[in-house]
């Protein structure tokens, strides 16, 4: 399977899979990708940057938080099912006691303002991110056959759908799809079509 | 927590967020919200926000906010209920996933032979479209067309 990259090592079992994948787990505050990548690659050598870019462009694509799919494919792709699955017990079950201990913690202390208004300031980090990734993806859209200014109307009427109407977000994600699509579809048609007139 | 949950209602919209969530689970925290605070009555709004600033602040994944709000609203099974919905379309795909011939055509040499088969389906449509079949199109004739496109 990977012997087509020379230099790479390869995990000795799912046992190995599921350490490796508690420990960069763990190093990950905010986010585990940029970890998971450093050791992946860097670290353990199980994988090629080319490779790993690949699993998180399919990863971002295919249903499911990233994180998850990232560990199932790396998984997978050593020990078929039985690796995927110790690759993603690794990702989330000690992150996973950790949370909810801290959960539980919150719950007792959350009458002090201080805790509160630690959480607030973390939550609104959040959302800053949030609108970071957003604005990351944006120049992506001029390359869009819809063209940026019309991928900005169709972000604009989502945000106010799902934000402002407060309308379940299957409705405004499958009639702003559908309409964004058949819109493209006819654009990327009017676009190959006069090629073709002059030749009869 | 008193409340009574519908759980089934509970695992069937994380399922369905979950399909909804391409580029990462964060991406679909409006509608959590909508269901878990506004429809179900679950948690506060101040619950709601500190289950992601917990997850952010918490080493490992992200995706754990989804099992803190579980948490909050509904204890351990909660947490269950919702993880296992938001993680479960991923491991179906995964299943597909497996599948070698799925993996060959994923591979980036095969990328470039899909890239042409899809431009050849966008001049098959365009060809459907008008009704006017007189010259027939060939493959290489789209592969051809490919340079000029970003003529607009």
């Amino acid at each position: 399977m990977n012997n087509d990259s020379q230099g790479l090592a390869r995990p000795s079992g799912p046992k190995e899979l599921y350490i490796a994948f508690t420990t960069l787990a763990l190093q990950g505050f905010g986010g585990v990708l940029a970890v998971a990548q450093r050791v992946l690659c860097e670290q353990k050598r199980w994988l090629t940057k080319e490779q790993f870019i690949e699993i998180l462009a399919i990863a971002q694509v295919l249903p499911g938080p990233n994180v998850c799919n990232v560990a199932l494919m790396v998984g997978d792709r050593f020990f078929g099912w039985r690796g995927a699955f110790a690759s993603l017990a690794g990702m989330m079950s000690i992150p996973l006691v950790i949370v909810l201990s801290v959960t539980t913690l919150y719950a007792h202390y959350a009458m002090y303002p201080a805790v509160a208004g630690a959480l607030r300031g973390m939550g609104a980090v959040a959302a800053g991110l949030i609108i970071g990734t957003a604005l990351k993806l944006a120049p992506a859209m001029r390359a869009n056959p819809l063209g940026l200014y019309v991928s900005f109307v169709f972000a604009a009427l989502s945000f106010v759908g799902v934000a402002i109407l407060r309308w379940p977000l299957v409705w405004v994600l499958l009639a702003l799809g559908l309409l964004a699509c058949t819109l493209a579809w006819h654009r990327l048609r009017a676009r190959f079509l006069p090629e073709r007139q002059p030749e009869p | 927590m008193t409340v009574s949950v519908d759980w089934l209602g509970l695992f069937g919209h994380f399922l369905l967020l979950s399909l909804l969530a391409v580029g990462g689970a964060i991406t679909v925290v409006p509608d959590m919200h909508r269901v878990l605070v506004t429809q179900m009555g679950l948690l506060t709004d101040t619950q709601f926000n500190a289950s992601i600033a917990i997850a952010q602040a918490s080493p490992g994944p992200n995706v754990l906010f989804v099992a803190v709000m579980g948490y909050q609203a509904a204890g351990l099974a909660g947490a269950a209920v919702t993880l296992i919905g938001i993680m479960l379309p991923a491991a179906e795909a995964l299943c597909r996933g497996s599948d070698p011939d799925e993996r060959q055509r994923r591979e980036p040499s095969g990328r470039d032979h899909g890239h042409r088969r899809g431009c050849s389906r966008v001049g098959g449509c365009s060809k459907a479209g008008t009704g006017s079949s007189k010259a027939p199109v060939s493959p290489t004739d789209d592969a051809a067309l490919l340079p000029r496109t970003p003529r607009e």
